[in-house]
């Protein structure tokens, strides 16, 4: 059983907390927040040792593993801080705010043998990683060009305050939306990407982008279009939507649903020729305990694997988690200015 | 104790698990509250009589309209709550203070200092209580016969391992307002243990996923068979057609075949699917 201890107990801190606790091969031994009204009422009415500072957790408390779930400011120092004492760690997005940060992470975990792993979630969705299995299984054949699209409702009428009308504080929709997207972008099509432009408008915000265009290219042969609004007024929740293209057909997927077209029969894959449907209820989704979705316990299980040696490194790493950070950079500075 | 069939609501609100445009679809057909009113209207009318659903600021219209029916009379409802949204708007808009103010019932300054009290004291069950009676004023004088916790709170609870909220919520639903309490749960046999083994509570309701393929019986469709089976908890399946995955016979041959199912919520948008599934499913109890 691998100790684990989480800082920042926010929205989303508060549901790892409980997935964490209910996760095979992990413990949680301590959690830590500064918020002290907030860590009393946990103390108060749960069995965790709790913390207003982290750096005394982590000295008093012995740990195999932390889960960082602080304001994306403050990732960089805790991820280093974590690092240096030798102790594994799960951070959520994006890594950092740069990628050239997030590239001296990636190389200082590996000098201090560390693992780690970034809150990508996307990347354990049971619709996605059948997706990036038909990929690698070249069921379309070779992808030649796809489009990314994720839409949701943040930004819905027009405003001037707020952190998310602010780039310094982290604001802005490809700050926000971004990430997720970018990501599954390189989760599906490679690392070796770069991004040739980009247009960034506003649509309700008045200092930061609320659409994003961007255009990227993988190994020299996948062009990708990648399409994010989080003015859209027209989604529930978040929505991830990818269409992509092969030589032998072509693949639409979202986190629920996945048709896929072929030219020809498939018969090793059991696929027809011409359109075929398939559901996330296809896929065995069995989780020890379920809170917000499989995604997010499927990913606290492959942190507990980490920690426990059962794989070597997490397909959310900081390595392609940092790819996805030079990504947003070079989407706001191909830029020119915002519309 | 509860009907064998109980009709659920997620289409009014465009909720599928399996596919947004399905959800998108359903929801275009329920606009106004005078749409979900006559839906229920026939759901009434043809015989089921129990009502499971959401306390969601839409349907307060539609209960005005239903107190004022008398073919409602017999029309059992059981509100699940919190309606989380309606808490995490408010709580963005007004902040906490005022939030707790705004749905608190009764005497504002009085209520309002208990909940604030509670919050500064660091106890969760006085916030519990005034959440549960302020989602209950909007069934002020309605025939409620149960109050169920949703299982993004209930998993939480269950999650943090804060069991004695779901035993106080449980004596609260009783003492207050003469119902047993319900759960909702994504994690069935984790919760059935709590609930019958640790907090030893006497036949507790449980609405969880149950279906031919599994999906969402955490941690497996084996387990929560084997546990359904020991019949000491009041089983809802929920999801027993799996969103649309499974034709009605092979979903309603799957529950018969199991023990410890003891009653079905479903939802639908139209006439006849809904005549067609309260059909089946009385079929699964007189077999």
């Amino acid at each position: 059983m691998k100790r684990i201890g989480l800082i920042g107990i926010g929205k989303m801190g508060l549901s790892h907390l409980a997935i964490a606790n209910q996760t095979p091969g992990i413990e949680v031994k301590a959690i830590c927040d500064t918020s002290k009204q907030l860590i009393r009422a946990i103390e108060k009415n749960t069995k965790f040792v709790c913390y207003t500072n982290s750096e005394k957790m982590i000295k008093e408390v012995p740990l195999d593993g932390v889960m960082i779930l602080v304001p994306n400011a403050y990732h960089f120092d805790l991820v280093k801080y974590c690092i240096e004492k030798g102790i594994h760690v799960f951070v959520e997005k994006p890594f950092t705010l740069s990628y050239k940060d997030s590239k001296y992470l990636v190389d200082l975990a590996k000098i201090n043998n560390v693992k780690g792993q970034v809150g990508y979630v996307n990347r354990f969705n049971p619709v996605f990683q059948r997706v990036k299995k038909l990929l690698d299984q070249k069921a379309i054949g070779e992808v030649t060009n796809y489009v990314n699209r994720m839409n949701g409702g943040v930004i819905l009428k027009e405003s001037s305050k707020g952190w998310r009308n602010d780039y310094k504080k982290g604001g802005g929709c490809l700050f926000d939306y971004g990430p997720h997207c970018f990501d599954l972008s390189s989760y599906f099509f490679g690392t070796d990407v770069e991004v040739q432009s980009s247009v960034l408008k506003k649509v309700f915000s008045t200092a930061v982008d609320d659409l994003v265009y961007a255009t990227l290219l993988h190994n020299d042969k996948i062009v990708g279009f990648n399409y994010i609004n989080w003015s859209d007024g027209s989604v529930r929740k978040a929505t991830n939507n990818i269409e992509i293209t092969g030589s032998k057909g072509k693949i639409l997927a979202s986190k629920q649903e996945l048709s896929i077209f072929l030219t020809e029969a498939n018969k090793e894959l059991n696929l027809e020729k011409g359109w075929n449907q398939m559901y996330v209820t296809d896929e065995n989704m069995d989780v020890p305990y379920y809170l917000r979705g499989e995604d997010f316990s499927r990913q606290l299980i492959e942190f507990s694997d980490l920690l426990n040696g059962k794989i070597e490194e997490s397909i959310s790493s900081f390595y392609s988690a940092s790819i996805t950070d030079r990504l947003l950079e070079e989407t706001k500075s191909l830029n020119k200015e915002l519309l | 104790m509860m009907d064998k069939v109980i009709f659920g609501d997620n289409q009014f609100f465009g909720v599928n698990h399996m596919s947004e445009q399905t959800a998108i679809k359903q929801a275009q057909k329920f606009r106004t509250a005078d749409d979900i009113y006559k839906t229920l209207e026939y759901v009434n009318d043809i015989g089921i009589k129990s009502f499971m659903f959401t306390t969601h600021n839409q349907l307060e219209e539609v209960f005005e309209k239903m107190k004022k029916n008398p073919k409602f009379d017999d029309f059992k409802l059981y509100p699940s709550m919190p309606y989380a949204h309606k808490y995490a708007d408010a709580l963005i808009e007004l902040g906490p203070f005022e939030m707790i103010n705004k749905f608190t019932p009764g005497n504002k300054l009085v209520s309002g200092l208990k909940g604030v009290g509670s919050v500064i004291s660091a106890n969760p069950v006085p916030i519990m209580k005034l959440l549960v009676d302020s989602e209950m004023k909007l069934l002020k004088g309605m025939n409620v016969q149960g109050i169920f916790l949703l299982n993004i709170v209930t998993d939480l609870i269950l999650g943090l391992e804060m069991h004695d909220i779901l035993f106080e919520f449980a004596q609260y639903t009783e003492k207050k307002y003469n119902v047993k309490a319900g759960f909702f749960t994504m994690n069935y046999a984790k919760l059935h243990d709590v609930l019958v083994n640790k907090l030893g509570l006497k036949d507790p309701i449980i609405v969880s996923n149950i279906n031919k393929i599994g999906f969402r019986m955490n941690p497996s469709k084996k387990e929560v068979e084997s546990v359904l089976a020991k019949k000491d908890s009041y089983n809802i399946a929920m999801s027993f057609l799996a969103s649309g995955a499974l034709r009605p016979k092979e979903a309603a041959d799957y529950i018969s075949s199991i023990k410890g199912v003891d009653a079905v919520l479903f939802g639908a948008s139209t006439p006849s699917h809904i005549k067609e599934t309260k059909q089946i499913i009385e079929e699964i109890f007189n077999r």
